[in-house]
């Protein structure tokens, strides 16, 4: 049944990431049990962005990951939410405001890419 | 004749062995595809200007570098690189903003202590990137900032910036560890392998013939 909750959770984003940032999508966070209400709002299509990296590993969390992109100025500042095994998103006011693509570096993590959306 | 068919596979085996020795030791210019290793990303001339922060990496010594950096790109042949000093501090004001709010053409280099161990990163904006931002680290990290060599413990900037620079012009990845025996000889290999080695700042050969073969 867990399995089935994460497979449909993760199908879902997935469907909100193909779907681009200038559609709005329901997308279940982090955290949050199906049906809560709680959703992303992804409003405008800004671009994608690529991260590459040299040397060293990833950080130790996810969350560490975003939050490092986010002091680059690479990605909008926000409060940094996970969903399922390799995304998560930014998000403020309730909106996200980026989708992340999280990849394994060297036993760490690392943002691979970034779908900003306001 | 039974021994001599079993044998036959183990000698097919261990001469295609043999021969993959020998062609792995071997990697033609033309593998390298661009399609692959380098998306290209500009009709035909890169045309970037870069920005920096105030403070080390904006000071006079560290500007110098990057034109030296960029220099090892304007020159390889047949590409018409033209990576150039916009001769400003870039603006850091990133609170609702993002790499994609760097303007056009422009590249700018920034500092963030990168916790995790790494060197620097890279952040372009795009599938057709015109616009990106170079971060280097600034943890307790020595870097040597000029030209001159660094010693056993300093982080060689401008063989670092000659890296990132690659990236913001295109290349999406690294080569991979087949074609990167001593990642120190290509530069766009994925890691610099210690302090005090300065050898990215010299393109290798499939660093060059990647870019070519992409334009």
């Amino acid at each position: 049944m867990a399995s089935f909750i994460v497979v449909r959770l993760s199908a879902v984003f997935l469907a909100a990431m193909a779907s681009g940032c200038g559609n709005v999508a329901e997308s279940p966070v982090s955290g949050a049990s199906e049906g809560d209400g709680l959703s992303l709002s992804c409003v405008g299509d800004v671009g994608d962005v690529n991260f590459t990296y040299e040397g060293g590993a990833g950080e130790n969390t996810k969350e560490e990951a975003a939050a490092n992109v986010i002091a680059d100025g690479a990605i909008p500042d926000g409060s940094v939410t996970i969903d399922g095994p390799d995304r998560g998103a930014v998000v403020r006011d309730g909106a996200a405001i980026a989708l992340l693509n999280f990849e394994e570096l060297d036993g760490g993590w690392v943002v691979g890419y970034a779908q900003v959306c306001q | 004749m039974k021994r001599q068919r079993a044998a036959l596979p183990g000698i097919m085996f261990l001469g295609a062995l043999v021969i993959g020795l020998f062609v792995g030791y071997t990697v033609p210019a033309s593998s390298h595809a661009g399609s692959t290793y380098y998306t290209k990303t500009w009709g035909s001339d890169i045309n970037l200007a870069f920005g920096y922060q105030s403070g080390s990496l904006g000071s006079t010594t560290a500007r110098a570098t990057y034109n030296r950096a960029d220099s090892v790109w304007n020159n390889v042949t047949g590409v018409t690189v033209d990576f150039y000093n916009s001769g400003s501090v870039n603006p850091m004001v990133y609170d609702t903003g993002s790499v994609c709010d760097v303007p056009a053409s422009r590249v700018w280099i920034v500092s963030n202590d990168i916790s995790g161990g790494g060197l620097a990163r890279a952040a372009t904006c795009g599938s057709n990137p015109t616009r990106g931002i170079v971060v280097i680290d600034s943890s307790s990290r020595t870097w040597e900032y000029g030209s001159d060599f660094p010693t056993s413990t300093e982080w060689d900037l401008q063989g670092v910036v000659t890296h990132e620079y690659g990236h913001v012009t295109g290349f999406s990845g690294h080569f991979p560890s087949a074609d990167c025996p001593n990642t120190a000889l290509q530069t766009m290999c994925p890691t610099l392998p210690s302090a005090g080695v300065y050898q990215w700042r010299t393109l290798g050969s499939h660093d060059i013939h990647t870019m070519q073969n992409a334009y």
